[in-house]
């Protein structure tokens, strides 16, 4: 029987070479090649291909807007998933504990006194409880979803502190510039710096507490009572002894620390994060 | 003119005409992929097509850009055929050997949808047939489907190494097969 070799065997040969290695293997194996090449495909019908067309048309997904397509987009979508099931209650509590600080700030303050303004101190209560929160509310849901998605327990714990974090700092920062609007006597970047940092070290202190315990009450109670002795001493400290000044935190509100407190915060978030697989681990043990 | 990846990400915003594109660029190459794969059945081979483009279509949400369109919709070809020559393997099991019923367990072949092909090309057509699945898939995408090593370890999810190897092989026991049959004389 005659061995066929292909012809436009060139490009054929360079595919056996790559494949093969050595020119005698290449030899020895194109007419074989050659003989694979005589077996030719039947041509396909274009009404085939016409019909297989109108039938995939019905499967399309439908058109979507410029914003869908954002939305769609993995972590906003992960951050909308979890913006319906983070706890109502938080959102509820932070908005009325804002307000409260508005209304109180705007009524009693002081411009000549050194102390806290009212929003000053509810502004890192708040933070703590809505980020002690996080880790308490839904836990079964975070698990079902990781079981469910290929989105790990760690990214939804971020999105939900962003989520959380991100709501109380804009409530506290809207609060902030209409203080600064309707009292002439109160500068809004003194005001916004003598809550800010004490709320991200606190919101990233009530999470890891609460991942950590797998208490969202220790987590905020805690919070609030290291806050709570701070803003009592504090305003004690010129004639404080030691124990009040011990008692007082003196750098949560004080600005050399600031740095210090916003990489503690960080390394908090991130240990906590980190922890979140063994933590569960270890309570599936204990179960 | 667009490429097929700029087509797919058109098609997951709905562009039907992006649909039509990509379509007819591949359903005819397809089609004669998967006729290879089972040993020639044409009515067959236009189903499995059929069938990958709809898993392609449900599935479009899932491709990520820039990943090679071909090679992601080849995988899914890949997979069809081999979920249907498991059947068939599970089909054939079930029949008692005593019986002496006949099944070929890869192609189902039907009569009429099995074109009439000279000896010589039957000859080739048995040999390719006698490969092992593995080793025929990676002969066809190579040496009629033209595709790179790369795109083929891509396609099927494994090392380049390992497609070598498939080929190799899968050369070696077709030159043995068309010897034998009288195909092929050194």
């Amino acid at each position: 029987m005659k061995n066929n070799v292909p012809a436009g065997n060139d490009k054929l040969k360079t595919l056996l070479e790559e494949d093969l290695g050595s020119s005698d293997a290449v030899d020895e194996y194109l007419p074989i090649i050659g003989k694979l090449q005589q077996w030719s495909t039947p041509s396909s019908a274009q009404a085939i291909t016409d019909t297989l067309i109108t039938q995939l048309a019905h499967e399309l997904p439908a058109k979507q807007s410029h914003l869908e397509r954002v939305l769609e987009i993995y972590p906003i979508a992960i951050l909308r998933s979890q913006l319906m099931i983070v706890k109502r209650e938080i959102w509820i509590a932070s908005i009325l504990l804002t307000l409260i600080g508005l209304l109180v700030t705007m009524a009693i303050y002081d411009s000549t006194s050194n102390d806290l303004t009212p929003i000053a101190i509810l502004a890192p209560i708040i933070g703590a409880i809505g980020t002690g929160l996080i880790y308490d509310s839904g836990l079964e849901r975070i698990l079902e979803l990781e079981s469910t998605t290929r989105t790990s327990k760690q990214m939804i714990l971020l999105a939900r502190l962003t989520l959380v974090y991100g709501f109380n700092l804009s409530l506290s920062l809207l609060t902030s510039v209409l203080l600064s609007l309707i009292q002439s006597d109160i500068s809004l970047l003194p005001l916004i710096s003598s809550w800010f940092i004490p709320m991200t070290f606190l919101s990233a202190f009530a999470f890891f507490i609460s991942i950590i315990s797998g208490d969202a009450f220790l987590a905020w109670s805690l919070n609030i009572g290291i806050w709570t002795l701070h803003v009592v001493f504090n305003g004690q400290i010129s004639n404080a002894n030691p124990l009040t000044q011990y008692l007082s935190l003196q750098g949560l509100s004080t600005p050399q620390f600031h740095p210090l407190l916003l990489m503690m915060a960080m390394v908090l978030i991130g240990v906590a994060v980190w922890f979140t697989e063994q933590v569960e681990h270890g309570r599936g043990n204990v179960a | 003119m667009q490429t097929d990846e700029e087509l797919a990400v058109s098609i997951q915003q709905g562009n039907q005409s992006a649909l039509t594109e990509l379509v007819n660029r591949h359903h005819s190459r397809l089609i004669g992929y998967l006729y290879r794969l089972t040993g020639g059945n044409r009515g067959l081979a236009e189903d499995m097509a059929q069938e990958t483009f709809l898993r392609v279509i449900r599935a479009i949400e899932q491709y990520r850009y820039p990943r090679t369109f071909k090679t992601w919709l080849y995988a899914i070809a890949t997979n069809i055929a081999r979920d249907h020559f498991k059947r068939a393997e599970m089909r054939y099991s079930m029949i008692d050997v005593d019986s002496n019923e006949y099944i070929n367990l890869s192609t189902d072949h039907q009569p009429e949808t099995t074109l009439i092909v000279d000896a010589e090309t039957q000859g080739v057509i048995n040999a390719l047939m006698s490969l092992s699945e593995h080793q025929r898939v990676v002969v066809v995408l190579r040496y009629y489907e033209g595709l790179a090593l790369q795109d083929i370890a891509t396609t099927l999810d494994i090392p380049v190494g390992t497609v070598k190897s498939r080929l190799s092989l899968g050369l070696k026991k077709l030159k043995e097969k068309l010897e034998r049959s009288g195909v092929y004389e050194k």
